[in-house]
């Protein structure tokens, strides 16, 4: 079995691990990537992929995320095409130009969007968990000097996310931005359903964009019900992962990694960027807390980032999500909470029992690691892929 | 079409002479990545140039790393030529991290392309080049150089659909 890996630009979070498993299928393969400036048009990338293609004989083409162009040339050579992703939204404009492909089995970490593509139409779509790789994981020791330089009471890494929501709502009428700031304040108090997409009905964005053409009636500018719906989600997250850290770190001592540095942010100690192979394990498992603060938008799936935390070994207090709960044991594997007030509570108790802590940290690696290896996963992605 | 040339005169005193080789054929501006400026800084520097050609004389790009230790210049949106002046044990494991498929890698005449793509089969583009004077001592070999280098941008340019 050989496959073709097309790799985004200088590489993907889970590339490595994922041609770790690859080995340990014996899957051949033959990586290749690109950047692209146009993820639906690029006339030089489709003629090099085209002969890439060609060069050889292969059983798929696989890649960490979705690519149209990648989709295309694909079809165009009746080769299969396996997508697996651990972004939501998938940040692919125009995709439904390219899902329904026949040679694509898209598969998504979180089951409401998969279903969500389902109800389009697209069969090809189908619902996967992402997967950590715990025998790498377990093999990172931190040295005392790394454990002193990442322990805390509290991390979190991620970002704060920057929003387009003020630069939309500045240009809306005061009955669209009543509306939306109605919206933003209900979701805020819900876990474990993403209603907004419910209530952002195409007479609102037509009213919305109307009142854009009042504005600026030159302008060609127009706002989807899925920008704004994104722009409503990382709003809230947002703010919650500013008042949840910012409350916490009155507390007790709270490390942030991420890109950039916020004003925002009262007492929590700014420790840079944290490398997702070398760094990232560390913390996790030198923090007595690793927070996980989902965004919004993705409504039901596992992130990432809770998979690397449990599978570092680290103790999880995450935001309720649907597929958390349902494979994991709020209070024996990992710890979930429903609201800041909530996650303030736990943390507070949490703290202060280590053993409690630890065992939840031990239950849950364990947990990680049995139902989410990426053989596993893979294996079944093949599977459903038709591949042998 | 903007173009970069990415050399290190601290390991190769020849790159400086050389960009004037190709300048004239080529125009661009020339960053000499043994300057003194950090390596974050440079790649930063560099992606805000937006540049649509680069090109690196002895891989003089590769030094700029990801944290995950792949190449930084696959990150940026450009078509990229690393020429080689010298055979690929030169080079040691900068000929291993994966290019991208903008990247196209031209070696020395003498060496064999199929063996070369066997042995580095993370490089997605090779060619070979002629070889030029690192120095033009008169008039001759500096139009022997250019001849060299104005055929070359041509098949680059055709290969790299620019």
């Amino acid at each position: 079995m050989k496959f073709l890996i097309f790799e985004w630009a200088a590489g993907t979070f889970t590339y490595m691990d994922m041609v770790d498993a690859f080995d340990k299928m014996c899957i051949s393969y033959r990586t290749v990537s690109y950047q692209f400036a146009d993820k639906n048009n690029d006339e030089f990338f489709t003629d090099r992929f085209m002969k890439v293609l060609k060069d050889d004989s292969y059983d798929a083409v696989f890649s960490v995320n979705y690519f149209p162009l990648v989709s295309k040339c694909c079809h165009e050579l009746s080769v299969k095409y396996i997508s697996w992703s651990y972004d939501n939204p998938l940040d692919v404009p125009d995709i439904e130009l390219t899902l329904g492909l026949p040679e694509n089995y898209v598969f998504l970490f979180d089951r409401i969007q998969t279903e969500g593509y389902r109800r389009k139409g697209y069969n090809n779509v189908y619902h996967m968990p992402l997967a950590v790789n715990c025998n790498r994981l377990d093999r990172i020791k931190p040295t005392k000097r790394e454990s002193e330089l990442y322990s805390a009471d509290v991390s979190f890494v991620g970002k704060l996310y920057e929003s387009m929501f003020d630069s939309y709502r500045d240009l809306m009428n005061d009955y669209c931005k009543g509306y939306v700031d109605a919206l933003v304040n209900a979701q805020s108090k819900v876990y474990g359903y993403y209603f907004v997409d419910e209530m952002l009905t195409g007479s609102l964005v037509d009213e919305i964009n109307n009142h854009f053409i009042e504005l600026e009636p030159t302008t060609s500018f127009s706002l989807s019900k899925e920008a704004l719906s994104y722009a409503i989600a990382s709003r809230i997250t947002r703010n919650e992962r500013l008042i949840l850290l910012n409350l916490l770190a009155k507390r007790m001592k709270v490390n942030i990694y991420s890109w950039e540095k916020h004003d925002l942010l009262q007492n929590v100690n700014y420790m840079g960027s944290a490398d997702y192979y070398d760094q990232m394990p560390k913390i996790f498992k030198t923090s007595r807390i690793n927070l996980n603060i989902t965004l919004k938008i993705s409504q039901s799936g596992i992130p990432l980032r809770v998979m690397d935390i449990l599978g570092s070994g680290g103790f999880l207090l995450s935001n309720f999500q649907p597929e958390l709960a349902e494979y994991f044991t709020d209070g024996e594997d990992v710890v979930l909470y429903e609201s800041i007030e909530d996650a303030y509570e736990k943390a507070m108790f949490y703290i202060n029992n280590d053993d409690l802590r630890e065992h939840i940290a031990r239950s849950g690696h364990d947990k990680v690691r049995e139902l989410f290896s990426y053989e596993r996963q893979l294996g079944k992605i093949l599977e459903i892929s038709g591949i042998e | 079409m903007k173009t970069l040339y990415l050399i290190n005169s601290k390991n190769n005193n020849y790159h400086c002479r050389l960009a004037e080789e190709f300048r004239p054929i080529v125009p661009g501006e020339v960053i000499d990545m043994s300057d003194g400026t950090s390596l974050g800084d440079r790649y930063y520097e560099i992606r805000d140039m937006n540049p649509d050609v680069i090109i690196t004389f002895d891989l003089a790009g590769h030094a700029l790393r990801t944290g995950s230790d792949t190449l930084s210049l696959n990150n940026i949106y450009a078509r990229i030529a690393h020429i080689l002046f010298h055979g690929s044990d030169y080079y040691g494991n900068d000929l291993r991290p994966r290019q991208n498929l903008s990247m196209f890698t031209y070696i020395t005449d003498d060496e064999d392309i199929s063996a070369f793509r066997e042995r580095f089969p993370d490089i997605p583009n090779v060619a070979g080049i002629a070889p030029i004077y690192y120095k033009a001592n008169n008039n001759d070999e500096r139009a022997h150089n250019h001849e060299i280098i104005g055929r070359w941008w041509e098949e680059f340019k055709k290969e790299a659909m620019l």
